[in-house]
């Protein structure tokens, strides 16, 4: 599993990890790039998703790097809008996005929440749903778009 | 209605070591319900907002028998400031419960011997304005109040009968669907406010307001917060985790209920331990869920 998180959001690592580490009881390390930090899973091949969090700018770039990306499930944290999803070749991917209002993906207040990020309401679904399967839990709390 | 407020204990004596239970002040602009009073503390509070408010007397909701939810009706009958007191009066169903018992070694008068014993705060009401919330035909009585938007919704006949009986019985321990019987089977109250429905539910089981969660986005979480039923609720409303919000009416934290190890993250979790908590029209506007921006550029 990796998590891709822009540099914008950077000073919500910590509560990111967290997160993962509370919704798929997995532990990370960091890697730091130029514009983004990406995540890994120790193990790192026990889930076979990405998830990619940022402005759909980063996303869309991200993305176009398409073959880069070795996971079957992408899971887009972005605005849909923008995003030019469909010139995209995929493969056998399959490709999730958080729920939207307007085509755009709305951050939630953490604090309301107890948490030290804003989440996207699919994240705080994620969070809050009962599913033992990562993958069900996700396909249940995220829309699949391609 | 115009508010409900949670009293804090949190300014109390020794309020991290002392119990001092709930109450809940339902203020519907003409009429004043208490749900619970577990302190002399918390009834001079009472007493102190019915003065202020222009309140001489109180209708009384009892969710159930412990002391914590008990202690201060007392004072207020002594002050006389209660004009009558609901809750469930078993003797009334004594036939049910032994039948529901179904052992031959029971008498009716051992079972109402028994009730008597068991609910010894409640059997200590007599001669007082008492109602039971059950009607003639054992159904819930849907409101005596003479607000339309209070009601009473659970727990269901069935299920306090059965629970008594399995109490009484013995055979089968004191405890049911992970708190006792008597915890269990408390009363629960649906309130209409704006466009809101909020339950309060003192002690229940998890079992005891499964049916009517749905119907609610403000839940008292059972308990003082006792994360065994919480964890169950926060589960059965998971898809509804942006809208629904959850008051816990606690101070030690740390007794057989409590909400010392409640995890909260993830939901919206207003707790008594740190303020009392006010429900108004502007309580109600707060909870909207704010948004921080979008994921554009």
């Amino acid at each position: 599993m990796r998590y891709i998180l822009s540099s914008a959001f950077q000073n919500e690592l910590l509560a990111r990890k967290a997160f993962i580490e509370t919704t798929t009881k997995l532990w990370t390390y960091a890697i730091k790039h130029d514009h983004y930090i990406e995540l890994i899973s120790i193990p790192s091949n026990c889930l076979d998703v990405l998830f990619i969090a940022g402005h759909n700018t980063f996303v869309a770039e991200t993305l176009y790097k398409i073959n880069a990306v070795h996971e079957k499930t992408i899971v887009a944290i972005c605005c849909i809008k923008g995003l030019g999803y469909k010139q995209l070749d995929l493969h056998s991917k399959k490709l999730l996005i958080c729920k939207q209002s307007f085509r755009m993906a709305h951050l939630l207040d953490g604090s309301q929440f107890h948490l030290d990020f804003n989440p996207t309401e699919s994240e705080l679904l994620f969070y809050n749903c009962p599913e033992n399967d990562i993958i069900t839990r996700l396909s249940l709390c995220f829309d699949q778009i391609a | 209605m115009t508010e409900l407020v949670f009293l804090s204990s949190k300014d109390y004596p020794s309020s991290k070591s002392t119990n001092y239970g709930d109450c809940i002040l339902i203020n519907t602009g003409n009429e004043l319900i208490i749900y619970d009073c577990g302190s002399e503390k918390h009834a001079e509070k009472a007493i102190d907002y019915m003065d202020s408010h222009g309140f001489s007397k109180a209708s009384f909701v009892l969710s159930h028998n412990d002391d914590d939810h008990f202690l201060g009706l007392p004072y207020l009958l002594e002050k006389e400031r209660i004009s009558s007191i609901y809750t469930v009066l078993l003797l009334k169903h004594t036939d049910d419960v032994l039948e529901a018992i179904d052992d031959g070694r029971k008498s009716r008068k051992s079972v109402k011997n028994e009730i008597l014993d068991t609910y010894d705060n409640i059997s200590k009401l007599s001669g007082c304005n008492l109602n039971d919330i059950y009607d003639e035909s054992n159904a819930i009585i849907a409101t005596p109040f003479s607000s339309a938007n209070i009601s009473f919704v659970g727990p269901t006949y069935e299920y306090m009968i059965d629970a008594v009986a399995k109490r009484l019985d013995g055979r089968e321990g004191d405890t049911i669907d992970g708190e006792t019987v008597v915890n269990a089977t408390s009363i629960q109250l649906s309130i209409e406010f704006n466009s809101h429905k909020i339950l309060l539910c003192g002690d229940c089981s998890f079992a005891a307001i499964s049916e009517v969660l749905d119907d609610h986005d403000i839940i008292q979480l059972p308990h003082h917060g006792k994360p065994k039923q919480a964890e169950q609720i926060f589960e059965a409303k998971w898809a509804d985790a942006k809208d629904t919000v959850y008051l816990v009416s606690d101070n030690t934290g740390n007794t057989n209920g409590g909400s010392d190890d409640l995890e909260v993250s993830g939901r919206k979790v207003i707790n008594t331990k740190d303020n009392p908590i006010y429900i108004d029209s502007a309580f109600l506007n707060s909870l909207v869920t704010k948004t921080k921006g979008v994921l554009c550029l």
